[in-house]
C-alpha cells in the first residue's frame, strides 16, 4: 500500500476519516493521491470529513462475486455509492439501514464499524 | 487519414462458444485466426500485423507474440491491445487503418478470445475475477465486484428516470433470448419469459442472474485488408468498409464515473456520425457490448437512437428485434450467445452486411453501429460499419 493510502485508512482506524483537499483549487478530492488530479498542484493536505453525505446510488448485494470472503455470509448486505458533504463521491457500505428502505437521494451519515478485523468507514440512515 | 480510404474488413472467423476444458485461450484464438484467414481467402504467411487481446483469466505478458509464435507466423508488428470491452477492436482497427495508411502493412489481423468458463479458479464467478484495477483498496472492503459496480450505475439509470427493471432490463434479456434461439453459436438459447425474468434470482439488485452475461470460451478474429490490395485480390465476399469510429475515456472505477447523461458514449457517437457523414436513421442494426441488460438502453439512449428513460418503450414495442426497426444484438450478444468480450459484435455487423445471417437477417442491412463499452462505461465507443467499399 501506498504512503498515501496508508496515512487514509488509519484515519479512518482512528474513527477520524480524512480525505485530500487541494489548496490551490479549494476542493476536496477522493481516492487520496500525492497531487491534485484537477489541477496537478501538490500542494495539498488531509482533513477531516462532516460525516454527512447522500446516496447516489446503491446495490443490494444478494451473491457476492467480490475477492472479500467476509461478505458471504452477510447477505443481503448494501453497497452504496455516497457523495459526502465535501462534494467527493466514494465507495461504501449503508448500515443500520432494512434493504427495502435505502433510497437513491437518502442522507447518511458515517459510522465506522469493524469489519472482517479492519475498521470501514460506512454509512448509516440520518 | 480518412477511414473511408484506408482498410477493408475481409474475413471473419468465430470458434465454436461454450465449454472448451482442454484448450488454452490462446489455442481458442488460433482458430479463430485460421478460421478468419479462410474466410478472405488470404494465407498466413501474408499478415503484416496481429492485433491481439489476450486472456483476462489467465493473463499473459507480449500476447501478441504469442499469437503469432502459435501460429507460425512472423509479421511486422503485433500489438496487445487491452483497452475495454468492444471498444478494443476499434482501436485494433484504428491502429491497422494508421499503419495502412503509413504504407507500413496491407494486412492485419484482429484477435480475442478467453478461456473464462473453464479456466477460472474454483468458485469464482464472471469473466474478470483475476483483473486488477490497481484501486481495490478502494472497493475490495466492501464486498464490492465488477458486478456491483455495473449495478450501481443501473440503479442510477432506473432512478434517474423513475423506471423498474422489469420496464426495461427484463425485456432487452428476453428479445436477446430470442435472438440467440436463431444462432447455431449461442451457449443460452433456451425462451425465457417475463415469469422466468422476475423469478431469476437476485445477483446484485438491480441486477438478476438474468441481466448479467455468463461467460463462455470461445474466439473471434477478423482480416483488415488495405484497399489497395483488396483490389487486387478476388475476395470471396464483399468487404465491410469502416466510416467513422469515436472513443472517449472518462473514468476507470465506478465511483468515479460521470453521471449517466455525461458518460463518454454521447460524444463518442457524435463524433463517429460526424465522420461518417451518416444519422441515426441511417442505422439499419446494432451490436452493443451487453455485458449486463442496462448496457443496452443506456448506450441506446447516450447514442441518441432514442429519448432519455425511453429505452424501455421501444424494447417492449418489439423495437430493438430482428424484425423492428432497430435490430440490437442479432446474434444474441453477451447476454445469450455468451460473453466472449465483444469480438462477436463486430463479426455479426460483418455478418449481417454481407447479408450471410440466415433466419435473424435484419433486411436491407447496409449500415451497422457497432457500441461498447469497456469497464464500467470507463471508456465508450461506437463505430459504423457499412457493407461494400463504398
Amino acid at each position: 500500500m501506498a504512503d498515501y493510502d496508508e496515512a487514509f485508512w488509519k484515519s479512518v482506524d482512528n474513527n477520524r476519516m480524512e480525505i485530500p483537499f487541494c489548496r490551490s483549487c479549494d476542493e476536496f478530492f477522493f481516492y487520496p493521491r500525492p497531487f491534485c488530479p484537477n489541477c496537478w498542484s501538490k500542494d495539498i493536505e488531509r482533513r477531516p470529513i462532516s460525516g454527512k453525505g447522500s446516496v447516489w446510488s446503491y446495490s443490494i448485494v444478494h451473491f457476492p462475486h467480490g475477492p472479500n470472503e467476509g461478505w458471504k455470509s452477510r447477505v443481503p448486505y448494501i453497497v452504496a455509492l455516497v457523495t459526502l458533504a465535501e462534494n467527493v463521491r466514494l465507495m461504501s457500505n449503508i448500515v443500520d439501514c432494512a434493504i427495502d428502505d435505502v433510497r437513491t437521494g437518502m442522507d447518511v451519515e458515517v459510522s465506522y464499524r469493524p469489519f472482517d478485523g479492519r475498521t470501514l468507514p460506512t454509512f448509516i440512515p440520518v | 487519414m480518412s477511414l473511408k480510404n484506408s482498410g477493408l474488413i475481409v474475413g471473419i472467423g468465430e470458434t465454436a462458444v461454450g465449454k472448451h476444458p482442454g484448450r488454452s485461450a490462446l489455442d481458442l484464438q488460433a482458430e479463430a485466426v485460421q478460421k478468419a484467414l479462410a474466410d478472405a481467402g488470404i494465407e498466413k504467411n501474408k499478415i503484416d500485423a496481429i492485433y491481439a487481446l489476450g486472456s483476462y483469466i489467465e493473463p499473459t505478458q507480449l500476447h501478441g507474440l504469442g499469437v503469432a509464435e502459435y501460429l507460425g507466423i512472423q509479421p511486422r508488428f503485433q500489438e496487445n491491445v487491452d483497452v475495454g470491452g468492444t471498444v478494443a477492436f476499434m482501436s485494433m482497427i484504428l491502429s491497422a487503418f494508421a499503419a495502412i495508411e503509413e504504407g507500413r502493412i496491407n494486412i492485419a489481423v484482429c484477435v480475442f478470445g478467453d478461456n473464462a468458463s473453464t479456466h477460472r479458479p474454483p468458485g469464482t464467478h464472471g469473466f474478470l475475477t483475476q483483473m486488477k484495477q490497481g484501486t481495490e483498496e478502494y472497493e475490495n472492503p466492501y464486498g464490492s465486484s465488477l458486478v456491483v459496480s455495473y449495478a450501481l450505475l443501473a440503479r442510477r439509470y432506473l432512478d434517474l428516470y423513475g423506471l423498474e427493471p422489469e420496464e426495461v432490463f427484463g425485456p432487452v434479456a428476453i428479445t436477446l433470448r430470442g435472438h440467440a434461439q436463431l444462432n447455431e453459436n449461442a451457449a443460452y438459447r433456451k425462451p425465457i419469459t417475463m415469469d422466468d425474468y422476475k423469478s431469476s434470482p437476485w445477483i446484485a439488485e438491480p441486477f438478476r442472474r438474468l441481466d448479467c452475461s455468463p461467460v463462455v470460451d470461445g474466439a473471434g478474429a477478423f482480416v483488415i485488408v488495405s484497399r489497395k490490395v483488396a483490389q487486387q485480390m478476388s475476395l470471396p465476399f464483399a468487404p465491410v468498409s469502416v466510416l467513422g469510429v469515436g472513443t472517449q475515456v472518462t473514468h476507470k472505477i465506478v465511483s468515479q464515473t460521470p453521471d449517466i447523461p455525461e458518460l463518454g458514449m454521447a460524444d463518442a457517437g457524435k463524433r463517429a456520425f460526424e465522420e461518417a457523414g451518416l444519422t441515426q436513421k441511417d442505422v439499419d442494426l446494432v451490436t452493443i457490448h451487453d455485458g449486463f441488460t442496462a448496457s443496452v438502453p443506456i448506450t441506446l439512449e447516450a447514442l441518441g437512437f432514442c429519448g432519455l428513460g425511453e429505452c424501455g418503450r421501444l424494447v417492449a414495442d418489439g423495437g430493438i428485434s430482428h424484425t423492428g426497426d432497430l435490430p440490437v444484438n442479432t446474434h444474441g450478444g453477451l447476454l445469450s450467445q455468451g460473453h466472449v468480450g465483444g469480438v462477436m459484435h463486430v463479426l455479426e455487423a460483418v455478418r449481417q452486411l454481407r447479408g450471410h445471417a440466415g433466419e435473424r437477417q435484419v433486411r436491407d442491412a447496409e449500415v451497422a453501429a457497432v457500441a461498447g463499452n469497456g469497464n464500467i462505461f470507463s471508456i465508450c465507443g461506437m463505430m459504423l460499419l457499412a457493407k461494400g467499399s463504398n
